[in-house]
């Protein structure tokens, strides 16, 4: 893909304290790491190793404790202000009193965006999440899986540089998990973002992923990287091959080791 | 069961009731009784009604003025302890206290102060009507999702635009759940302020039957209050219903 900024991103020793009763809390510890631009990287962990926490800090909703963000070479704060990013939460939040179409509005609204160029570039990203002859529909009456497209939707409309998915498919049962996975991967390839996803299921980084960050707890850390090279586009049929499964078996005995030693200390 | 249309079985308590009420009236119509029948009442409002829609309208009017008044700077206040969480939790505590001064006890000088005039009902029933609507919003605003602002982050909006395209729609019925109760307080308001002394107004007939034993008119005048404060309510639930319709509280007697 072609941009004119010249830095991907970059952590530098990333920490985060939280003041708890009688003292600090470290919820992430000396995490330096960075993305290759337009690849779809993962945060893995456990519950409680901070992802989340630090997939905020990186799109400068939270700020570090220690340690500095470099995104694009500029500061996460100047990245956020200037609109390059999109970001998917675990649940879809979308404003109840707008259509999906107003949903996916609201972020051109906010960069002054023209009401007819916003009505266009929202009816195209929502063609792309396949949801063409829906655009009008309140979010109570949108399904689970419609409702995570439109979400999706609204962070890809403003164009960003890079896509934030915090477990963005929580609550969906396996199947419709996998078939939004598959979508996930058909619309991120489109869109030629660098997309940083948050989760904790391992056949989901696996299928999605380039490359893997484990992270550990206690505090959050950085356990190891590791590379998924499966060729693309990822079928799901093909994720019970013998490939897929290695790679899985890899990162969960990484978890599974952490996990002992954890206890061990 | 279901064969009934909903508002038949409230409806049936209240005839039942109207009977009850009538029956035990007359029963206990010896001198000196001072149960009145609904059949004097219905007589007493034949007789009087255009004097006691004349009232309803002077007391409708103060409290509807102080509505605008009392709600319209709660409204302001529950945005400044929004936006401004330190300045606003000052004044949010201020305005707790001013609360806490009885509306009957305040009534009494502010009349003195303001006179028979109107002035003195808009205030009272002013105040009356700012607590509920800020305790409602500034709570409805201080439990938002707090992903609507980590998604108004992500998008770099101002506070300003925030509060147009997020904040205030999700506060919306909120705010009308809260006028429902600030729309009678008014009014009640309005009524102890004419106690103290007016022109005219539901108060002003109150005491006047009542220092003429004409106990008929008084339960006239409940009459008339309560129904005007059923339509207070009415008016502000239809009123959320059409500004919140995608809300559950809309769909709920649906």
């Amino acid at each position: 893909m072609t941009t004119t900024l010249d830095r991907t991103v970059a952590l530098d020793g990333v920490g985060m304290d939280f003041a708890v009763k009688g003292g600090t809390f470290t919820a992430l510890d000396d995490i330096s790491f960075a993305l290759p631009e337009g690849g779809f990287t993962t945060l893995l962990g456990p519950s409680g190793c901070g992802k989340s926490t630090l997939l905020r800090i990186i799109a400068d909703v939270m700020e570090p404790t220690r340690g500095t963000v470099d995104l694009f070479g500029m500061s996460a704060q100047q990245a956020r202000t200037s609109g390059l990013f999109g970001f998917v939460f675990q649940d879809p939040v979308l404003l109840p009193w707008r259509s999906a179409l107003g949903n996916v509005e609201l972020p051109l609204e906010a960069q002054g965006v023209s009401k007819a160029e916003r009505r266009e570039r929202s009816r195209a990203v929502l063609q792309l999440v396949g949801l063409d002859g829906f655009e009008h529909l309140l979010p109570a009456k949108l399904s689970g899986g419609m409702a995570r497209r439109v979400a999706i939707a609204r962070a890809l409309v403003v164009e960003p540089s890079i896509l934030f998915l915090d477990e963005p498919f929580n609550g969906l049962d396996e199947l419709r998990r996998r078939q939004m996975n598959v979508e996930l991967q058909r619309i991120w390839s489109a869109s030629g973002t660098t997309a940083l996803l948050v989760t904790h299921n391992v056949a989901e980084a696996v299928f999605l992923s380039d490359s893997v960050i484990v992270m550990g707890r206690d505090p959050g850390h950085v356990i190891t990287r590791h590379t998924i090279d499966l060729p693309r586009p990822r079928d799901i049929d093909k994720a019970l091959s013998a490939d897929f499964i290695a790679h899985e078996q890899a990162l969960t005995s990484i978890l599974s080791g952490e996990g002992r030693s954890s206890v061990d200390e | 069961m279901k064969t009934l249309p909903r508002p038949a079985i409230p409806l049936a308590f209240f005839v039942l009731l109207l009977v009850a009420w009538q029956w035990g009236g007359q029963a206990l119509a010896a001198p000196g009784a001072v149960l009145i029948p609904p059949s004097a009442i219905a007589e007493t409002f034949a007789e009087r009604w255009y004097a006691l829609l004349l009232n309803a309208g002077i007391t409708l009017t103060e409290a509807g003025v102080g509505f605008l008044l009392g709600a319209g700077a709660a409204i302001v206040l529950a945005v400044v302890v929004d936006r401004f969480r330190i300045v606003g939790e000052g004044l949010y505590r201020l305005a707790l206290v001013i609360y806490a001064i009885p509306v009957i006890a305040i009534a009494a000088p502010l009349t003195a102060m303001l006179g028979l005039g109107m002035e003195s009902k808009v205030a009272v029933a002013a105040l009356s009507a700012y607590f509920p609507v800020l305790v409602n919003l500034t709570g409805a605003l201080r439990t938002l999702d707090p992903r609507i602002s980590e998604l108004s982050r992500i998008l770099a909006m101002n506070y300003s635009r925030t509060l147009v395209s997020m904040r205030a729609p999700a506060v919306l019925p909120a705010l009308f759940s809260s006028f429902k109760i600030a729309g009678p307080a008014a009014f009640i308001g309005a009524i102890i302020a004419e106690w103290m002394g007016a022109e005219g107004g539901l108060g002003v007939m109150l005491i006047q039957a009542m220092f003429n034993f004409n106990v008929p008119l008084l339960w006239t005048v409940l009459v008339v209050a309560t129904v005007v404060n059923g339509l207070i309510v009415v008016l502000f639930d239809i009123g959320g219903r059409a500004a919140a319709p995608w809300h559950v509280s809309s769909k709920a007697a649906a």
